[in-house]
């Protein structure tokens, strides 16, 4: 039990020195980062920062050139993509995938781990899964409920707004139950009558014990929702500290509303 | 016009021997392209090995043939697992021009002089499957309605492939309806998604590949125990082409998609050619003027090309299918 | 040495095809078996020559075969024959490998195949060179096939860039440029031109079937959001009727242009090739370096090689995507025609499944030097086609398109993203 109050209190993920480059091109470049556990937080930087990148890269999506990382105590680095869901580390999609093809109910229990039936020798013997099934369902539709999606449990995804697939793709990485959930821009796109909706669910998943990590370009909401913000640029972590302190980081202005500037003429 | 023969023609053929070998290769490819999503195109690379290997378990190591065919059945597992082992990790492509790159491979092989005293080179094979025949239950005769009759022997391999057909689509049933089915489905939509959620993709793409290679391996043995013969043309890269046509044709991921397309497929391609010969003979609106007889077997090509060009252009979905999940599945 | 085995019947499906009917038949009178073959040498027909089967010492029946070098013989039925070919009746300067199959096995009642090799006295085996001369000179002859894959397969690249199109009809745009130049060039009713305007003639035919598919087939199919997959079908459907159509036509045999067809060998050095394969290399490698040029230097290039990198971005910035297309489109037809003639010229001849029969080796080159990049396709064509005709020195000629194929394979292992590809950016 000391064990874990101790874990409590250290960070879930640690990255050190992890590098990526794309031929000449040096796409992420994080010497240390650590996201501290049961917190949100938010990473931040302009486009092309390497804020995706960096998610790829620690989910498995993508390999890094050279580093390594932790997480929850366990060195994770070159892991491929489903060993580190299974890991507790489950992420989203900036463009999102929603399975377009299969029903909504079934995008959930696609999530749920561990089930027998998803074996090849167990798959074809209904009774050795059945129970399972159900449990996995009765969750899922409890999730869907939260999240305002029930009436649609026998849609397929094809049909949702986009605002409700960004809902359903929070919902379904939920199924896995992870411990750090990575949502990579889960704002984008959302109409804004949902953008509160999703953001109390950000909230109640640090309130349910989770950890989040997620990329926003909207500083508004940043502010608003997370206990630590990461502002990256040029592939590099620029500042790391709670939300009034990067923003008045002189760095993070000069990236960060250079680059507004910059767009804005 | 004899319109009744060109029927029964076409009938004879939909519900006999070949249309069954169709049925079986489709619903192995509607495993792996219908429901994984992959693009098998060496599906005659499987039929090939199944068959070849039966075929030299008996000829050349004196196996039992029940065993022999477990041996063609594993011959085209390890087939599955070679190709699949490189290629299920790139884009679809890939693994679309290496399969049918191996079919024509192994076809050039077999056919090679340097192996002719295990495959028979272009000579083939042939005798190995008499413990087969031998146990045929069915008395000699004729058995049939209408014009449409088999001997014995016909009707024993063909019932037996028939039955091969439905023991393999319940189990693909079985499959499909199960969380295993729904993982491989997700797959076929996004890939990423799919291992997201923490399922070994991979590992996925692989099992459907072998199990859907097996079935194709089964095919090829049921169509050499018909022909008591086995020889390289007989596993031409267009025994994929059809076969996916049948699939299409029926509907893709959909468990009796591969049967009704391959009986649709045969039906037109002999209905078609019986039309075709009888309109040539009785120069049947002016037919005779167009084409000459020796070109029949050459013209229903055309016809099975045309029919695939156009299901896809305007009914992509095929018989059974909906055009709503066909279309998300290709955006 | 060229060796082409026997095929049942005009194709060997086609044949297997309407022999399987026979059995499934009801009608009482069984059709008899019967093994049958076609003769030829480096491609060509070889008629005149006698086969005659027999069991013991009764004659059961004979064939000659016919102007396509094709014979049949009807035996009564299942069993053991002794098939042998007559090499009296060989034309000088051919050789049988093996004149006598002493236990030919007749399985049913259905019609088989049986192989004669038939090989040229002047086939570099029986020259007298050194293990050295041999290999240069398969190392040429492989440069040679290597240029011609190339050409076919630089269209077959850019459309699959341009347009993510994997085009399984490219290879009847090959035939169609050779035959379209063989109606010109020799057919009696035709205008009997020179092969040189009756090659241009092709192309330009070409580009406007190009053209023609582009506007009436692809473009509608993209519009109505067919998918990469769809059309690739489609593209199998079309890759059939043309096929077929080019046989009925055109039958089944290998046809020679009036010129060129049978050069002598002209001796440099080690080499020993007609001039004939040299003009062909230098024309491949003209086109070569002219769309490559053009490629590099130019506007259009420019804009085909960015539509080719990224579609949808390309579209964005301003490029009219339509309009490169259709100019791929046609530009891909015009150097897979080219491609055809050439390879119609050498020892091949023209038939109806000569592009069918090479697609699978442009497929290799394209994916070797890395999809879609059409550079690649030339590195690609290249290895390929020395890899497999240097491959013959050690194994049998009948394995050379294996070889390729493995080689595509083996490469796919180690760099999955081409000789020339850049590894995709993932996320």
């Amino acid at each position: 039990m000391s064990n874990r109050s101790d874990a409590a209190s250290e960070p879930i993920l640690v990255v050190k020195s992890v590098e990526r480059r794309f031929g000449g091109l040096v796409a992420v470049s994080v010497d240390h980062l650590e996201v501290p556990r049961h917190k949100i937080t938010a990473l931040i930087g302009p486009n092309g920062a390497g804020k995706t990148t960096l998610f790829n890269v620690l989910t498995g999506f993508d390999h890094a050139d050279a580093g390594h990382w932790k997480f929850d105590g366990v060195d994770i680095s070159g892991w491929p993509a489903y060993r580190v869901a299974r890991q507790g580390m489950v992420r989203t999609f900036q463009l999102t995938k929603a399975l377009a093809g299969l029903t909504v109910l079934d995008n959930m229990l696609l999530g749920a781990s561990g089930q027998s039936g998803e074996r090849l020798v167990l798959a074809p013997f209904r009774f050795r899964w059945r129970a399972e099934e159900r449990e996995a369902r009765e969750r899922a539709l409890a999730l869907l409920d939260d999240f305002g999606l029930s009436a649609r449990q026998n849609d397929l995804a094809a049909t949702l707004s986009g605002g409700q697939r960004k809902l359903l793709e929070m919902a379904r990485a939920l199924m896995v139950e992870p411990k750090l959930v990575m949502l990579d821009e889960p704002m984008a796109g959302v109409n804004p009558a949902l953008v509160q909706s999703l953001l109390h669910h950000v909230q109640r998943l640090r309130d349910e014990g989770r950890t989040v990590v997620f990329v926003e370009h909207d500083m508004d909401v940043v502010m608003s929702i997370s206990d630590r913000v990461v502002c990256m640029a040029e592939g590099r972590v620029i500042a790391d500290g709670t939300p009034a302190e990067v923003v008045s980081n002189q760095a993070v202005i000069d990236a960060y509303l250079g680059q507004r500037h910059a767009r804005a003429t | 016009m004899d319109w009744t023969g060109i029927l029964s023609d076409g009938l004879r053929a939909g519900l006999g021997i070949n249309a069954a070998v169709y049925a079986l290769a489709a619903v192995g490819l509607n495993v792996q392209f219908g429901y994984a999503g992959l693009w098998n195109f060496g599906q005659a690379g499987f039929l090939l090995v199944g068959g070849y290997g039966t075929a030299i378990a008996v000829n050349s190591w004196g196996l039992w043939l029940p065993w022999a065919v477990l041996v063609g059945v594993a011959a085209s597992i390890l087939l599955g697992l070679l190709l699949g082992i490189p290629t299920l990790r790139l884009r679809g492509d890939y693994l679309a021009i290496v399969t049918i790159a191996a079919a024509e491979i192994l076809r050039i092989v077999v056919n090679s002089t340097k192996v002719q005293s295990v495959t028979g080179g272009p000579q083939g094979i042939g005798g190995f499957a008499n413990w087969f025949f031998d146990h045929n239950p069915i008395a000699r005769g004729r058995y049939g309605f209408g014009t449409i009759t088999y001997d014995q022997r016909q009707l024993w391999v063909t019932l037996v492939t028939w039955a091969l057909v439905a023991l393999a689509s319940v189990l693909i049933a079985m499959l499909v309806h199960s969380p295993w089915g729904r993982v491989v489905r997700a797959i076929r939509e996004d890939e990423d998604a799919v291992r997201s959620l923490g399922k070994n993709v991979y590992s996925y793409k692989m099992q459907a590949l072998l199990i859907g290679g097996a079935i194709g391996g089964i095919a090829g043995i049921m169509l050499v125990f018909d022909q008591q013969f086995i020889q390289p043309d007989l596993f031409e890269s267009a025994i994929t082409f059809y076969a996916f046509a049948a699939l299409i044709l029926g509907g893709t991921a959909r468990i009796f998609g591969p049967i009704l397309g391959a009986i649709a497929f045969w039906f037109l391609v002999e209905g078609a050619d019986s039309f075709l010969g009888h309109a040539v003979d009785h120069n049947f609106l002016g037919v005779g003027h167009l084409i000459d007889p020796t070109q029949v077997g050459t013209f229903r090509f055309v016809l099975v090309g045309l029919v695939i060009m156009l299901l896809v252009i305007f009914r992509p979905q095929g018989f059974l299918g909906s055009r709503q999940e066909v279309m998300l599945g290709e955006q | 040495m060229i060796v082409v085995f026997g095929l049942a019947g005009i194709g060997a499906l086609l044949g297997g095809g309407r022999a399987h009917a026979a059995t499934t038949t009801t009608t009482p009178t069984t059709p008899s078996a019967s093994v049958g073959g076609t003769l030829a040498v480096d491609g060509h027909p070889v008629p005149g020559v006698r086969v005659t089967a027999s069991q013991g010492s009764t004659e059961v029946g004979r064939a000659v075969s016919d102007q396509r070098g094709a014979w049949r013989i009807r035996v009564p039925g299942p069993g053991t024959y002794k098939l042998a070919l007559d090499v009296s009746t060989l034309p000088s300067g051919v050789r049988a490998e093996r004149p006598e199959l002493a236990e030919y096995r007749v399985f049913g009642s259905f019609a088989q195949s049986a192989g004669f090799t038939l090989t040229s006295a002047q086939s570099k085996t029986s020259g007298g060179q050194s293990r050295l001369d041999q290999l240069l000179n398969l190392f040429v002859s492989g440069i040679r096939f290597g240029l011609i894959v190339g050409l076919c397969s630089v269209g077959l690249s850019l459309i699959y860039g341009t347009t993510g199109l994997v085009n399984f009809a490219h290879g009847e745009l090959v035939t169609f440029g050779a035959l379209i130049a063989w109606l010109m060039n020799t057919m009696s009713s035709g205008p009997r031109l020179p092969l040189v305007l009756a090659t241009i003639i092709a192309m330009i035919a070409a580009g406007v079937l190009g053209a023609g598919l582009e506007l009436g087939l692809w473009r509608p199919l993209v519009r109505r959001r067919s998918g990469a997959s769809g059309r690739m079908l489609v593209s199998i459907g079309l890759a059939l009727v043309l096929r077929y159509i080019y046989q009925v036509i055109f039958k089944g045999a290998p046809r020679s242009y009036r010129e060129y067809a049978a050069p002598s060998p002209v001796k440099i050095g080690p080499l020993q090739s007609p001039v004939r394969d040299y003009v062909i290399m230098a024309i491949c490698l003209v086109m070569l370096l002219v769309v490559g040029a053009m490629l590099r230097q130019t506007r259009l290039g420019t804009a085909i090689r960015a539509v080719s990198d990224e579609r949808d971005l390309s579209s964005a910035s301003g490029i009219n995507v339509a309009g490169v297309t259709l100019v791929v489109w046609i530009s891909g037809a015009m150097l897979a025609a080219l491609g055809g003639v050439m390879l119609g010229v050498g020892s091949q001849g023209v038939q109806w499944n000569m592009g069918f029969r090479l697609l699978l080796t442009m497929f290799a080159a394209i994916v070797l030097g890395g999809l879609g990049n059409p550079y690649g396709a030339m590195a690609g064509g290249l290895v390929v086609g020395v890899a497999s005709q240097v491959g013959t020195y050690w194994l049998p000629s009948d394995l050379q398109f294996a070889i390729a194929l493995v080689i595509l394979i083996l490469v796919l292992l180690v760099r999955p993203q081409g000789i020339l590809g850049v590894r995709e950016r993932i996320g």
